[in-house]
């Protein structure tokens, strides 16, 4: 993205910002308002006869004494005529209207009552912009500004252009029939809208050959900007507040990164490019839910940084996107808005302050992420793998275990914590991608990913003197997570006694193997293997352990015994012995020493 | 009331950055006067309840100390009026002003009457301002300038009031004659007299019959206040003819019909009530071709 186009959304937004300040100045100074009727002196007895007389009611009694001699017809008025006739008005009146005082007031003597009139500030035919034109006015203004920036995204009848009409069609959905009742959302939502329209915008600007339709910004307008909107009622002034700085951290980030998922994952299905709204709904419902829950420790606000909100969010609407039947198939019956919000509850646990966790936020956020990526990907074949292990409670316990695992191993020094943040993250992410390729294994075995993660770990921790670059322990990682995903039980649950004590297979092999080409390396440095070297002696072991490994099962120490020769071998000859040679003869030695427990 | 800009003053120093400065100050900037807007409608709209409760004590009450702070609120709307006048903003200000009109009007202050000019002759110059591009605010532009006829009104029927009207007597009731003359005396041709104030409020309100039609909450609001102002006159002038035929005065009485038009229309209406002939003169007056 160039500058011209931050710019032109930047200007856009601040449209947009405008827009919603004037619609709330106006609307405050627009209010009707309390006008207090003229006030007159209030009458003397005699003029209150005149207008006694005046009443509808008491027309008859114009004519009737004592009333007659002081009135007028003509011009509708009783006047004084003398003191006697006065006074026996003024008693006749009085006697009269106290037998009347329960009788209704008129409609006018209400208003002079009351004192006043509510005055509306416009003329009918002056009324200013509806909010619901204001709002398309802004989608007009934001168009306008991307037509400077980018002519070929906006010019006439552009997919731009297109795009901005899309969004005005969708206003009525999020604008209610009455402004009033906008309430506290009335400038937020004006905002919001544009910070997507902007998005989708740029998504355009930057690859001219997406396509955004109306379903998919009729999801987007649904599925996400209206629980955003609407999760703005019913919040007190100090929730709304803290509300909307939730939303002003996530909304620029995440909405261009969901409008990206969008496109990404619909232009390639052909003939099918429907995004279900209500699954967007689920997972934005649950996630600002879980980000403005109350108790902290299950607030993932309050956990994650501003980037790992975002990127959190935009992971759950991932799948959402993916596999909306994970969160919401109506022929089902599954709303997932709760178990989606649990899990993000139980997340937030697993990583707050009390939890003891002293993890990174960006490789809580990374373990987080890979896993809900994970899990929901496969989340349908988990389910009715074993419908007692609903996928939000299986992800929930796998990052709280991979947390765990991480915070410990790290707070525990040594080899892994040289791995950069960037580098613990993938280790993380490997082993979850490669396991969740048989979501079998994260069902039945949910321990199957940590045990490959601990072993890993244990193995790394080995490599004191980096024989080996912390990539290519993440290459082994790897390899050693498809080796889990084939032989688990062997590699992982399998146990072989090494020097009286059980230790699972794997690491019965692999981690004597490290030790003693570490030693080897140390007493020798002249003849010392290089790193080619020592991850082709563990590659070819861990392959070996896949095949027949009754000869290692009949001789434990066996690989023991081949290194102690191949070592000495080296020693005695360097001349022979350089790297290939090494490799050729571990090629087929290992697999033999496996096999059949003898060296060949 | 002063606004206050403060937090939001901009320096730099590095020229390189200077343009990109500059464009985020035109937005800061822009986003200042917003938040200054924004506050500023929240203190009208305070204004307004405040205004709307002590105008309701002081009618029910009719004591000083609600009027005291009426006054308070009316010199604090104009001095914020002024201010918005100032920040470009003459939607709120106007919005100020009419709060200070209406104020001044209800404050019964004697000394704040020149102040109500003042907020007349400002209001005055943003209303025709923003007529000119449509955009004028209708009721607070209309009331404003209202406001000082109703003081007027007010002020005449109450200096009726004191006159002894259950004694009328040559002196007095030339007094009263006067004051009536000042309320529906018809302008002669060679504007000897001027026309009196409720005949130019008939005469503002029948010229702005058209506008009323589109407005119908400051409609019903005129149409109160012109039955109310004119079947108070119609009673007083009733009460002086009444002298009059008393006391072999039928010159004066006629003199009285010729030169008054409100009470002539009123005559010639054909209601048995005052209410019905003068709701019939307001809904003609109020009519529209």
């Amino acid at each position: 993205m160039d500058i011209l186009l931050i710019s032109a959304g930047i200007k856009a937004m601040m449209r947009a910002a405008q827009s919603g300040i004037d619609l709330s100045v106006e609307r405050k100074i627009d209010k009707p308002i309390f006008l207090p009727t003229i006030r007159l002196p209030q009458s003397t007895p005699l003029q209150q006869v005149s207008e006694f007389l005046n009443e509808f009611d008491n027309i008859a009694l114009r004519t009737q004494p004592p009333f007659a001699k002081g009135w007028h017809e003509p011009s509708l008025s009783w006047t004084y005529t003398d003191a006697a006739n006065s006074q026996a008005c003024i008693a006749k009146m009085y006697e009269l209207k106290s037998a009347n005082v329960l009788s209704d007031s008129s409609s006018e003597q209400k208003y002079m009552l009351i004192g006043g009139r509510m005055i509306e500030q416009w003329r009918y035919d002056n009324q200013p912009p509806t909010a619901w034109s204001r709002m398309a006015l802004t989608l007009v203004d934001i168009g306008a500004e991307f037509i400077a920036a980018y002519p070929s995204v906006m010019g006439a009848d552009s997919k731009g252009e297109k795009l901005v009409i899309s969004f005005a069609t969708k206003l009525d959905s999020l604008i209610p029939n009455d402004v009033e009742d906008m309430g506290k959302r009335h400038d937020f939502e004006n905002r919001v809208l544009a910070v997507f329209v902007r998005s989708s915008l740029a998504v355009l600007a930057e690859n001219t050959k997406v396509i955004i339709d109306d379903e998919q910004v009729s999801a987007i307008v649904s599925g996400v900007i209206n629980p955003i909107v609407t999760q703005m009622e019913n919040k007190d002034l100090s929730e709304v507040i803290q509300y909307r700085e939730l939303i002003n951290t996530l909304i620029g980030p995440s909405s261009i990164a969901v409008m990206r998922l969008i496109v990404d994952n619909t232009e390639g299905y052909l003939g099918d490019n429907f995004v279900d709204d209500k699954a967007l709904g689920v997972v934005t419902k649950a996630f600002l839910n879980a980000a403005t829950e109350t108790a902290q420790d299950k607030n993932i606000a309050a956990v994650f940084s501003k980037q790992g909100l975002s990127a959190l969010l935009v992971a759950g609407l991932d799948v959402a996107i993916k596999q909306p039947e994970v969160f919401f198939d109506e022929s089902k019956r599954i709303d997932n808005t709760e178990a989606m919000q649990g899990l993000l509850s139980n997340i937030a646990t697993s990583f707050s302050a009390s939890a003891s966790n002293t993890l990174d936020k960006k490789l809580s956020t990374a373990i987080a992420i890979n896993v809900i990526n994970a899990v929901g990907e496969h989340a349908n074949v988990l389910f009715k793998l074993d419908a007692n292990k609903p996928w939000d409670k299986l992800a929930a316990s796998l990052i709280h275990d991979f947390s765990a695992e991480m915070s410990t191993s790290l707070a525990n020094g040594g080899r892994i914590d040289l791995f950069n943040n960037e580098q613990q993250q993938r280790l993380s992410n490997i082993i979850l991608t490669q396991i969740s390729q048989s979501p079998s294994m994260l069902s039945i075995h949910d321990q199957t990913a940590l045990k490959v993660l601990k072993g890993s770990i244990a193995i790394i921790q080995q490599d004191n003197s980096f024989m080996l670059s912390n990539e290519e322990w993440l290459a082994f990682t790897e390899l050693l997570s498809n080796a889990a995903v084939t032989d688990f039980e062997r590699l992982f649950n399998k146990s072989i006694s090494v020097a009286g004590e059980q230790k699972a297979l794997i690491t019965a092999i692999i981690i004597p193997l490290v030790q003693r080409i570490e030693q080897f390396n140390s007493d020798s440095a002249d003849l010392a293997w290089q790193a080619s070297t020592v991850m082709h002696l563990v590659s070819t072991t861990v392959d070996g352990l896949k095949g027949d490994i009754s000869g290692l099962l009949s001789k434990p120490t066996i690989i023991n015994d081949l290194m102690d020769d191949l070592l000495q071998k080296v020693v005695d000859d360097p001349d022979k012995w350089g790297s290939d040679t090494i490799k050729e003869y571990l090629t087929d030695s290992i697999k033999s020493a496996i096999t059949q427990g003898v060296l060949s | 009331m002063k606004l206050t800009y403060n937090s939001c003053k901009l320096t730099f120093k590095n020229r390189t950055l200077k343009y990109l400065i500059t464009l985020f100050a035109t937005f800061t900037l822009s986003a200042c006067i917003s938040t200054a807007e924004f506050t500023a409608a929240n203190d009208i709209n305070q204004m307004d309840n405040n205004l709307t409760a002590l105008l309701i004590e002081s009618s029910a009450k009719n004591n000083t100390a609600e009027k005291k702070q009426i006054a308070y609120l009316a010199a604090l709307a104009h001095e914020s009026g002024d201010a918005m006048v100032s920040a470009g903003s003459p939607k709120l200000a106007l919005a100020y002003y009419r709060i200070a009109a209406v104020g001044y009007w209800r404050d019964d202050v004697d000394a704040n009457d020149y102040q109500l000019f003042d907020v007349l002759d400002s209001s005055k110059v943003l209303c025709d301002t923003l007529k000119g591009i449509g955009k004028a605010p209708d009721r607070d532009c209309f009331i404003i300038q209202v406001t000082l006829s109703l003081e007027v009104l007010e002020e005449k029927y109450s200096e009726i009031s004191k006159v002894n009207q259950t004694d009328f007597n040559p002196s007095n009731i030339a007094d009263v004659r006067r004051l009536l003359d000042e309320l529906g005396y018809q302008a002669d041709n060679n504007n000897a007299k001027s026309a009196g104030f409720l005949v130019k409020f008939v005469t503002n309100a029948k010229s702005n019959a058209a506008f009323l039609s589109k407005h119908p909450t400051m409609k019903a609001y005129i149409e109160d206040t012109l039955l109310a102002a004119t079947k108070q006159y119609k009673m007083s002038m009733g009460e002086v003819t009444g002298y009059y035929r008393k006391n072999d005065g039928e010159s004066e009485i006629a003199n009285m019909k010729a030169t008054h038009p409100i009470y002539q229309a009123y005559l010639s209406q054909s209601g048995s009530t005052d209410v019905e002939r003068i709701k019939t003169m307001v809904a003609e007056w109020l009519s529209v071709d």
